[in-house]
């Protein structure tokens, strides 16, 4: 990973193609050392697009359908993932009323916990990770739908 | 607990009871199901019909991936799971298999004992924690 400064405010920046390091690995622009962007390769930005499409429209194969009030948490913790990240990177996050309602350090502490003060209402309950966990299962064929 | 394998499934597979209960009633599981043991599974499974007759409240939307590396996004259930006396608040998804699939979120808390050749599987007590001495 190559790591660029920009030093002059006022100045236009320019990448030259020519770079060695374009195309070939991440290359991290800071300003006054905090990192602002960053130049991937383009195979990488398409699989990042790929992911994001994914995740603002998931093609949801469900054995059971799913309550639009629940989708509703879902996309409120999407909205709010950002700033999730910076608070609370790591950790779990139940996001009941499209708010945060509690936060902690796994699944079962933050279920219990949501659960005993607010009962059974919609939420989301998720950690708070850059790149969504993807669940792995030997099974080939993870889920269907009952007929 | 010695418990042996299922010998319906070739080659037969080591399963073990679990209870399973909604979150509102965690005291009195509703049902009690066979679930086989599945250290290659992130998270654990519950067949869909249980799911829905327990009417689990959702929690997440996840991506899953078989073996074939082929994933699919879907939608993740609060069930509270008892194993061996050790009751669980678990993360599950509904599978159309007719029996549950444990995976390591719950097989990490057990202690179990395969024995392969006498198709038997062994729930070991929770080991006691020593203590170091302070000098």
């Amino acid at each position: 990973m190559t790591a660029q400064t920009l030093r002059e405010v006022n100045a236009p920046y320019t990448v030259n193609p020519d770079d060695e390091a374009i195309g070939r690995e991440t290359i991290i622009i800071r300003r006054n050392g905090e990192p602002v962007a960053a130049v991937v390769p383009y195979a990488e930005y398409q699989q990042w697009l790929a992911v994001k499409q994914r995740q603002s429209r998931p093609s949801i194969i469900s054995a059971l359908p799913i309550s639009p009030d629940f989708l509703r948490q879902w996309e409120a913790f999407q909205r709010l993932r950002p700033e999730l990240l910076k608070k609370y990177a790591g950790q779990w996050v139940a996001i009941v009323n499209e708010q945060v309602a509690d936060v902690g350090p796994d699944f079962s502490t933050v279920a219990r916990r949501t659960y005993a003060k607010l009962g059974n209402v919609p939420m989301c309950i998720s950690e708070v990770l850059e790149e969504p966990r993807v669940y792995r299962m030997t099974a080939r064929k993870v889920v269907g739908r009952v007929d | 607990m010695l418990i042996d394998y299922n010998r319906s499934i070739v080659p037969p597979a080591p399963f073990v009871p679990i209870a399973v209960s909604h979150p509102d009633n965690p005291n009195a599981p509703d049902t009690i199901s066979a679930a086989k043991l599945d250290s290659g599974a992130d998270i654990t499974a519950l067949p869909a019909s249980l799911v829905k007759s327990l009417a689990l409240p959702e929690r997440n939307l996840v991506e899953v991936a078989g073996y074939d590396n082929q994933s699919v996004t879907i939608a993740t259930y609060f069930a509270v799971i008892e194993v061996a006396h050790i009751r669980v608040n678990a993360e599950v998804i509904a599978v159309s298999e007719d029996y549950a699939l444990l995976g390591r979120d719950v097989l990490n808390l057990l202690r179990l004992l395969l024995d392969g050749p006498a198709l038997t599987l062994e729930i070991l007590p929770p080991a006691e924690v020593e203590v170091p001495s302070v000098p």
